[in-house]
Order: C-alpha cells, then sequence, then structure tokens
C-alpha cells in the first residue's frame, strides 16, 4: 500500500516493527515502532508515560515527512 | 560407502511444538534429533542424510532483533558440523517467513553449506531472499507441507551432491544465492568470458543481480509541516467492536475507513481488532497503540500539524495478496487526495 501512496504522490512513514519488510517493498520513509504487537505502545510503562512515548514517536515519525531521501534512497530511523 | 549427510533443521515456536502467538517472544533453543515437520524431512532425505539437531525459535525474538539473534542461530547451527542446513518450511507467515529467509541466507553466506528454505512465493521473507539463497514454492498453507518439504529435499540433495540445479524445474522462487565467484580468473578475464558467452548464445550467469525496488519519484511536502492535514492508516486490522462490516482476519479483500467523530483517543471498549497475525492482547487493550489518534490528537492541539483527517483506515494485512494491496493502496491514496489529506502515516503489526 505504500509504495501506491507515494506513486499518487503523498507523503508517507511507513510505521512497523518489521523494517526489513519495508526496506524491500520501497517506500523511503520508514519508522520502527516499538514492537509487532504494540507498534507504538509500550505496556510496561504507565499510561500517562505511554502517552508520552507515544506522542515522541509519532512526532518523529510527522518529522520524517520533511526530510527527503536521496535518490535510491530509504531514510530509516530506528529508535524505539 | 558415504557417510550420512548431518542435517540441522530450523522451526519456529509454533512447528517446535511450543506453542503460538504466546510463544512467539521465546529466544534460541534445540532439541536433538527431527521435530515435527523435521519427521517428513527426514523422511524426504531417503537414508541420505540425518537430521542431527533441531534449532528453534520465537517468531518476535528474530524478527524484532534480526541483527543480533540471525548471527547467534547461525553460530549455534554451526556447532552441529552440518553438511546441510534446511528451515521450515514457512509458507505463507509473514514473521516466519522473514526468519526461514534471513537465517538461510545467513547460513548461505556464513557457512557455506547447501541451505535450502520453502517459502509461498509472495511471503515477504521470500521477496526479499530469494536472491540470496534456494527458497523453493511451498505453496500457502500447512496442508502443502509433503509436497514442499520433497521439492525442498529433492533440492537439497543435489546441492549436497556438488550438482547445479534447475531452478525452474525445481519450483525455486527468485534464482537462489549469488553463484560463487572464482577469483582465480581475473574480473576482466571473466567478464570476457561471460560476453563471448552471451554473444554465441551459450549460458551464463551474472555475477552482480541489480536489485528490482521500483522508481517511484519521492513524494515531498509542498507546505511547511505545521500547515498539513494528516491521515492515519493500518494494517493491523482494527475495527469498531463487533466487527461491523465483517474485516476478515485473514487474507483481506476489502479496506474500510471509519469515522472519528472529533474523538480525542479510541476507547478500548468500542474497537477490537480483526488480524490472526499477532497477539491483539496489547492493542485490545489500547487501541491507540495501532492507530495512534491520542497522540496525533494532542500534536495538532500543539500544532504540530494544522488537522488531522477524521477518521482512519484499516484492512488486515496477513496472508493478503501484492495484488489486493496495491488496489487498496491506489483506492485510499485517491480518497484522500479527495479529501485534500497532505500525508499519511501508516502502521503496521
Amino acid at each position: 500500500m505504500t509504495r501506491e501512496f507515494e506513486r499518487a504522490g503523498l507523503p508517507i512513514v511507513h510505521i512497523t516493527n518489521l523494517i526489513k519488510i519495508s526496506e524491500g517493498i520501497g517506500p523511503r520513509r520508514i519508522m520502527k515502532g516499538n514492537s509487532v504487537v504494540h507498534v507504538l505502545g509500550d505496556p510496561a510503562v504507565p499510561c500517562e508515560s505511554e502517552l508520552k512515548y507515544r506522542k515522541r514517536l509519532v512526532a518523529q515519525a510527522l518529522d520524517m515527512l520533511t526530510v527527503d531521501p536521496e535518490e535510491g534512497t530509504q531514510y530509516i530511523v530506528d529508535n524505539a | 560407502m558415504s557417510e550420512k549427510l548431518r542435517v540441522v533443521h530450523y522451526l519456529n515456536q509454533f512447528y517446535g511444538g511450543f506453542g503460538g502467538e504466546d510463544t512467539a517472544g521465546m529466544g534460541v533453543t534445540v532439541k536433538e534429533g527431527a521435530v515435527g515437520p523435521g519427521m517428513v524431512l527426514q523422511a524426504g532425505l531417503k537414508g541420505q542424510g540425518q537430521i542431527v539437531a533441531t534449532v528453534i525459535c520465537g517468531d518476535n525474538y528474530v524478527t524484532e532483533n534480526i541483527e543480533t539473534a540471525v548471527p547467534e542461530i547461525v553460530k549455534l547451527v554451526e556447532s552441529f558440523h552440518p553438511d546441510l542446513f534446511v528451515a521450515g518450511p514457512g509458507f505463507n507467515a509473514g514473521r516466519y517467513g522473514l526468519a526461514c529467509g534471513a537465517i538461510t541466507a545467513a547460513v548461505t553466506e556464513k557457512l557455506h553449506i547447501p541451505a535450502v528454505t520453502g517459502l509461498y512465493g509472495e511471503n515477504p521473507g521470500a521477496e526479499l531472499y530469494k536472491d540470496r539463497c534456494w527458497i523453493v514454492e511451498s505453496g500457502d498453507h500447512g496442508k502443502y507441507l509433503r509436497a514442499s518439504m520433497q521439492k525442498m529435499t529433492d533440492l537439497a540433495l543435489l546441492l549436497a551432491k556438488g550438482e547445479k540445479p534447475d531452478a525452474s524445474a525445481l519450483g525455486v522462487v527468485g534464482s537462489g544465492p549469488a553463484p560463487v565467484i572464482d577469483y582465480a580468473t581475473p574480473a576482466a578475464a571473466r567478464a570476457v568470458n561471460m560476453l563471448l558467452a552471451k554473444f554465441r548464445g551459450l549460458p551464463f550467469e551474472t555475477e552482480v543481480r541489480m536489485p528490482q525496488v521500483e522508481q517511484i519519484p519521492l513524494p515531498v511536502l509542498n507546505k511547511p509541516l505545521s500547515e498539513t492535514k494528516i491521515a492515519l492508516v493500518t494494517d493491523g486490522g482494527l475495527v469498531p467492536a463487533g466487527n461491523p462490516d465483517h474485516l476478515p482476519t485473514v487474507n483481506s479483500k476489502i479496506w474500510l475507513e471509519y469515522g472519528l467523530n472529533g474523538k480525542d483517543r479510541l476507547d478500548a471498549a468500542d474497537y477490537e481488532v480483526s488480524h490472526q497475525g499477532y497477539d491483539n492482547t496489547f492493542v485490545n487493550a489500547d487501541p491507540n497503540r495501532l492507530v495512534p489518534v491520542d497522540a496525533l490528537r494532542a500534536l495538532t492541539a500543539e500544532g504540530k500539524i494544522a488537522s488531522m483527517y477524521d477518521g482512519y483506515f484499516v484492512t488486515t494485512g496477513v496472508r493478503t495478496t501484492l495484488e489486493n494491496a496495491k488496489k487498496f493502496g491506489r483506492a485510499i491514496a485517491e480518497k484522500l487526495k479527495d479529501e485534500g489529506v497532505d500525508a499519511v502515516l501508516l502502521t503496521s503489526t
């Protein structure tokens, strides 16, 4: 799906834990999420901290939309 | 009388007999001899090989830490001094397929022994590793175990004899591992020989295979982030409680859109997950972990972006065909453009 969004001219950040798969498919902006089962969550921390954590990750993903990777490269952020 | 080949088999936690999603996080372990589908492999070796060990690991453990888990597993495989390595088959399981592909490629490249796995052609693991190791087309369902294991062992035994396999005849996905290059012959000589062979219509094998990712122009924002409208899309199968539109748990042929009605966050009571490819517990407990409405709303209020599309788009990404995924992407993209959305965050499990 990510490639079709790009083909339509829509910048997209793919947030996934399995970045290898995403790298193979080819979208240009990929962010590594926390885990397969809670990609933007951290059940180990209390709710309030979790929302802060999620905001940080989502804000980072949004910032990635403003970065334009060089031709032939993918911009991959692994931060979780 | 030649000795029996020493074979090491790799399985995930499910085929290794440890459990399902509940044990997907388990680390590497070993069982002596053949386990589960290994019995079929043992039979397929027709007395020419012996499974000395079965290495078993959780799908999440491997795929979430692929840079460290794969070398750990390869080291363990090496300790058994195998003549042959087999992984899976993984059929169409996403994480297992990734693990089978990654481990088989690593064993091929680091241990230089014949290594074979079996995957469904469209499995992402097959797409990624089909040019780095031998992957036999296994079909997309466990019922093809016997048939695919037979093809895998036929190929494995051929490779063990040092023969060059006919990839298409054996149902190999992709082209198999890169050819071993004879560096004793200088590159210039090899290149000229290749060119002469091509000129004469004789078979030749390229040494360098270019990756096949389609070139699409990079989409860029045409305004500052603070002026954008952002939409959320997911393939994690999140739907309103009761799944009113019957999103399937696997191999979806549909995508859906659900309005958010200005809500600040997703309430666990109002949603559920229809996706059998991952443990849904954490997302069921807090759907914002998959579709981050709470975070994005808060960031909108803070001015990070101008607005959030007041809905989200969903499908189920497990065993969903590439063709359908492309169709969904095109349809959703069109809708988003009509609605003046500037960019997308797509969350996957």
